[in-house]
């Protein structure tokens, strides 16, 4: 029979002193899925492997590792699909990224736990239950905006391999955003504007550099990375003005007062004289390099000809009136219903 | 050492329910402890729905007739004060779980969405989507975060203390770092989930539903009810056991044998593939044992062939289904036929509950909710959309019963250090000790025993046959070893001890299969084939002695319905 290697990320704190890679020799079994592959070298090879598991059924999102790089819940993946995918007879199978391992394939899913709670992840009801005791009702309209966001299992695959995620660990993260959607977009929750703020904080939406890599890995179509793009709408919508807005209007105020950039005031305009000072030691090192012109700190010199750019914005400002934004279709038809057929059980 | 006023273990729809309620006492101290995070547990693979008569989309329905829906579902076994408890209870039920939160699928107007389910004389079950215990699960979990519920996750309960016929706490591992803990508890839930793992690859349940909690009280005396009682769906995938839902037979596939023999035509020549659930199971069972199956043993299977709808029709209409074949079998039904065999898919049968309103067992101070627990509602065959419902119905006043339970007592002196210094010796003798076994052999082999025994059909002579086996098995368990000395994330002990779990359970549940000579709901007997009210009308009791278990029976509660023959 047909063979591959299973190469597992190894590590154990209390014995290692840093991770290492073992291979097992499995057969290519038809209907084999790369969860059975590991419990066929735990129970065949070597027991002390470890690794998260239970429903085997891509509904519990304990398995999520990464497989050749990518995150993917083992369970729902097939040995052979992911040996020609890669076109390898190897499978390197790690635990999933950005959150810290603590044995083997299995992280710390505490971390995650902890970073959710920030954006109360729980129902806060906007008004008392009607007096008959009865439901909330939710048109069914409401009730798809919500639908395919309560999909979402928590199986950190998206965090796993977000971009932004990697770059800044205090990033909320494509899950825990796209949790926040979900209450945020109920309409029966009561907390939108509380929890806008949370995520609007520490430039959470901005963090993310649209990279896409959530909604592709994303094993239950929750579509995290929209579910931001969703939830920028509604903060715009409920006249929240996020840091990137207000970044572009000062942008946007001072082409047009002076026909270039005040990079020495823009952190203060923008995050306020505290915020701005976090970021002082950084402007010292800009200022000792030659890269900050002082007069600006004072309001600074204009470009020349700068009527001229006054009048093209002038202009550009007119026309924009006339102009109606579209959103990218994806986004703005996300509600219908993707099920066609149901379950039973 | 840990110490709770009440503590639950588990952490499911039951476990969370119970925890939710019990939290809301601040004069007690409430801990939940799982063997994987809350929302891990099996209760998110639930689909379908939760059975309430709302009467959202048919005026007419009632919770009397859901009572007796569910008295006629259960073969007349279910206790009758009981099961009208839940159905009153149940709209009220789902009502709070909506103000809770939960995305329950809406009709027009706003109402929660029903529709219909087998068994059901009105479309009763509230669902959402395709997901309805993931999201009540989640709802759950989440409500217990915002009240600040103590959770112990990753720890695994090897043991129930009882002294004097009164609850003293838990032995657990902390399976991070492997310590062992005893945990003191005036009151403890059990909510650990049912025990269809004893068929290993042949059931929908997830990996950890090995009956833990039912094993854990039988082991401590507590008795086992019904045990023999274990629900079958027709259709899962050959190498897992994960359900295909009836919908692809719905849309028109054919099961076939390796003569290429549409061979419903034999069994239920007008209904075909579409007979009712038992009958399907039987039949393809049949067409098995007598070799017009492929594979061997617990591989074999049959065809069920969906490329004559065409690839559009897959496509359009039966995408999940689709996807599922593909994630999880790797065949397209496009292509190929689904290789499927029948699957265990629910444990009616478990902890012996005494008393439905507080869910209290025999022992003060030891309750059990949810699949692991038997009132019993479901008697000889749960209805779809029943078991959900089961969860939050009977964990909330058992959460407020455990509370009441605890101020009633008042701190003792028992020692607990002693049983926690023995526990850990064993454990700490276990991790060293060498396996001349191994594990995989011993599980398949009750998984087959317990199948072809003790599973479809059932007959008296391998039946016997089966417990013979399982003892032979238990003394092989004693050669097994865990094979795995690490401290953290020791899962190989975990499963080492699961196994110990499951062959009790399947000892259980063979030797009342055996004295129970007549054929009720899921328990269809060849040599008794029909119902017997005269000797069995009456609930199984399996107690645990060291040489096998000992049977005694309970009356059943007949209030309104007089048992009648069962036809659909
Ligand atoms: C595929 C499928 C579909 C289903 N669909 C439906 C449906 O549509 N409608 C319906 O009503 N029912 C359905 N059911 C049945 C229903 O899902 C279950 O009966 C129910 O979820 C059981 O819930 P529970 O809370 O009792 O246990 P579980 O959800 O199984 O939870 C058990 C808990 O106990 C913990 N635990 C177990 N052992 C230990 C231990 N030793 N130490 C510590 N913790 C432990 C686990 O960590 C877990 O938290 C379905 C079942 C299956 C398999
Ligand atoms: S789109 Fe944004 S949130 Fe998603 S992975 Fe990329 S950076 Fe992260
Ligand atoms: S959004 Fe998708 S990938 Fe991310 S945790 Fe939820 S289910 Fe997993
Ligand atoms: S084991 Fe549950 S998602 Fe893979």
């Amino acid at each position: 029979m047909e063979k591959f290697k299973l190469k597992v990320f190894r590590y154990d704190p209390t014995k290692d002193d840093k991770p290492y890679y073992q291979t097992y020799e499995l057969p290519v079994e038809k209907g084999m899925t790369v969860l059975a592959a590991l419990f066929k070298a735990k129970e065949e090879q070597d027991s002390s492997i470890s690794f998260r598991y239970n429903c085997r059924a891509a509904i519990c999102g304990s398995c999520a590792v990464r497989i050749n790089g990518h995150a993917t819940l083992a369970c729902k993946v097939q040995v052979k699909h992911m040996l020609e995918k890669y076109n390898t007879d190897t499978l390197v199978i790690e635990p999933t990224g950005n959150i810290k391992p603590l044995k083997d394939l299995v992280y710390d899913m505490d971390w995650v736990i902890d970073k959710l709670k920030k954006i109360q992840p729980w129902f806060i009801p906007k008004e008392e239950p009607p007096a008959d005791g009865k439901e909330y009702r939710q048109d069914p309209y409401d009730h798809h905006k919500i639908d395919f966001a309560s999909d979402c299992i928590l199986c950190n695959s998206c965090m796993s391999d977000c971009n932004a995620l990697k770059a800044n660990k205090d990033f909320l993260g494509p899950m825990v955003i796209s949790k926040a959607y979900r209450f945020i977009a109920d309409s029966r929750d009561g907390a939108k504007r509380e929890r806008l703020e949370t995520v609007l904080k520490d430039f959470n939406l901005e963090w993310c550099v649209r990279c896409m890599e959530c909604t592709t890995r994303c094993p239950k179509e929750v579509q995290p990375y929209e579910n931001i793009i969703r939830t920028r709408i509604i903060a715009a919508e409920e006249g929240f003005k996020s840091p990137g807005e207000i970044h572009a209007e000062i942008f946007e105020q001072d082409i047009y007062n002076r026909g270039l950039l005040n990079e020495m005031l823009l952190p203060m305009r923008q995050e306020g004289l505290l915020g701005a000072a976090k970021r002082a030691p950084f402007g010292i090192r800009m200022f000792f390099k030659g890269k900050v012109n002082i007069a600006d700190f004072f309001g600074g010199h204009k470009v020349k000809r700068h009527d001229e750019v006054k009048k093209i914005m002038d202009k550009a400002k007119e026309v924009k009136k006339n102009i109606k934004i579209k959103l990218i279709s994806d986004v703005h038809t996300p509600y219908e219903d993707k099920r066609k057929s149901k379950q039973g059980g | 050492m840990l110490s709770y006023d009440v503590l639950i273990v588990g952490a499911g729809g039951a476990g969370l329910m119970a925890a939710l309620e019990a939290s809301k006492a601040k004069d007690v101290k409430v801990g939940v402890l799982t063997k994987v995070y809350p929302t891990r547990s099996h209760t998110g693979a639930a689909q379908g729905g939760i059975n309430a008569a709302l009467a959202n989309f048919d005026p007419s329905d009632s919770p009397e007739v859901h009572t007796f829906d569910t008295v006629k579902g259960s073969d007349y076994l279910g206790d009758q004060d009981a099961i009208e408890f839940m159905c009153y209870e149940a709209p009220k039920r789902i009502y709070e779980l909506e103000h809770l939160g939960v995305p329950f699928s809406r009709l027009p107007d706003g109402r929660i969405a029903q529709r219909p389910f087998g068994g059901a004389g009105f479309p009763r079950t509230c669902y959402a989507a395709d997901k309805t215990g993931h999201v009540i699960l989640h709802t759950l979990y989440e409500q217990c975060l915002k009240n600040d519920v103590e959770f112990l996750n990753e720890w695994f309960v090897t043991e129930l203390i009882i002294d004097n016929n009164e609850a003293k706490g838990v032995i657990a591992i902390d399976i991070r770092n492997g310590e062992v803990h005893a945990i003191k508890a005036k009151a403890i839930i059990f909510a650990t989930g049912g025990y269809a793992r004893v068929y290993w690859v042949r059931n929908t349940n997830a990996i950890g539903s090995t009956g833990d909690g039912m094993a854990i009280c039988y082991r401590a005396g507590i008795p086992l009810k019904d045990m023999e009682f274990v629900q079958f769906h027709p259709t899962g995938l050959r190498s897992t056991g994960i359900l295909v839902t009836e919908g692809a037979r719905g849309e028109g596939g054919y099961l076939i044998n390796n003569k290429g023999e549409r061979f419903m035509a034999r069994y239920a020549p007008q209904k075909m593939e579409l007979g009712p659930r038992d009958l399907v199971a039987r039949s393809i069972e049949t067409e098995i044992l007598e070799g017009r199956g492929w594979g061997e043993g617990m591989m074999a299977y049959v065809h069920l062939d969906l490329r004559h709808l065409g690839a559009k029709k897959i496509k359009e209409r039966l995408p999940q289904i689709r996807q599922l074949c593909i994630d999880f079998e790797g065949v397209d039904p496009i292509e190929e036929p689904i290789p499927v065999r029948p699957t265990a898919h629910y444990s009616m049968g478990g902890i012996d509950v005494r008393d439905y309103k507080t869910s209290m067992t025999g022992v003060n101070g030891v309750f059990a909710v949810g699949e692991c627990a038997c009132v019993s509602v479901h008697g000889a065959n749960r209805l779809g959309g029943n078991s959900l419902l089961d969860l939050v119905v009977f964990g909330k006043p058992a959460g407020a019963a455990a509370v009441e339970y605890a101020r009633s007592k008042s701190a003792d002196n028992f020692n607990l250090k002693a049983e926690e210094d023995r526990a850990r010796r064993e454990i700490e003798a276990l991790l060293k000790k060498e396996s001349k076994e191994n594990i995989n052999n011993i599980r398949m082999e009750m998984a087959q025993t317990m199948w072809d025994k003790v599973g479809i059909f059932r007959e008296e002579k391998p039946m016997l046959e089966a417990i013979e086996k399982i003892k032979e098995l238990k003394e092989r368990y004693k050669l097994l070893a865990p094979g795995d000395s690490g401290k953290i994330f020791n899962t190989a002990l975990i499963n080492y001890i699961e196994l110990g779990y499951l062959l009790d359970l399947a000892e259980a549940i063979a030797v009342t299969a055996v004295l129970r000579k007549e054929s009720r709901g899921a328990h269809a007997r060849r040599d008794y084939p029909s119902r017997d009210d005269e000797n069995f009308l009456k609930h199984s009791l399996a107690y645990y002695t060291p040489e096998g278990p000992k049977v005694e029976y309970s009356e059943v509660k007949i209030t309104k319905y007089q048992p009648q023959e069962r036809t659909y």
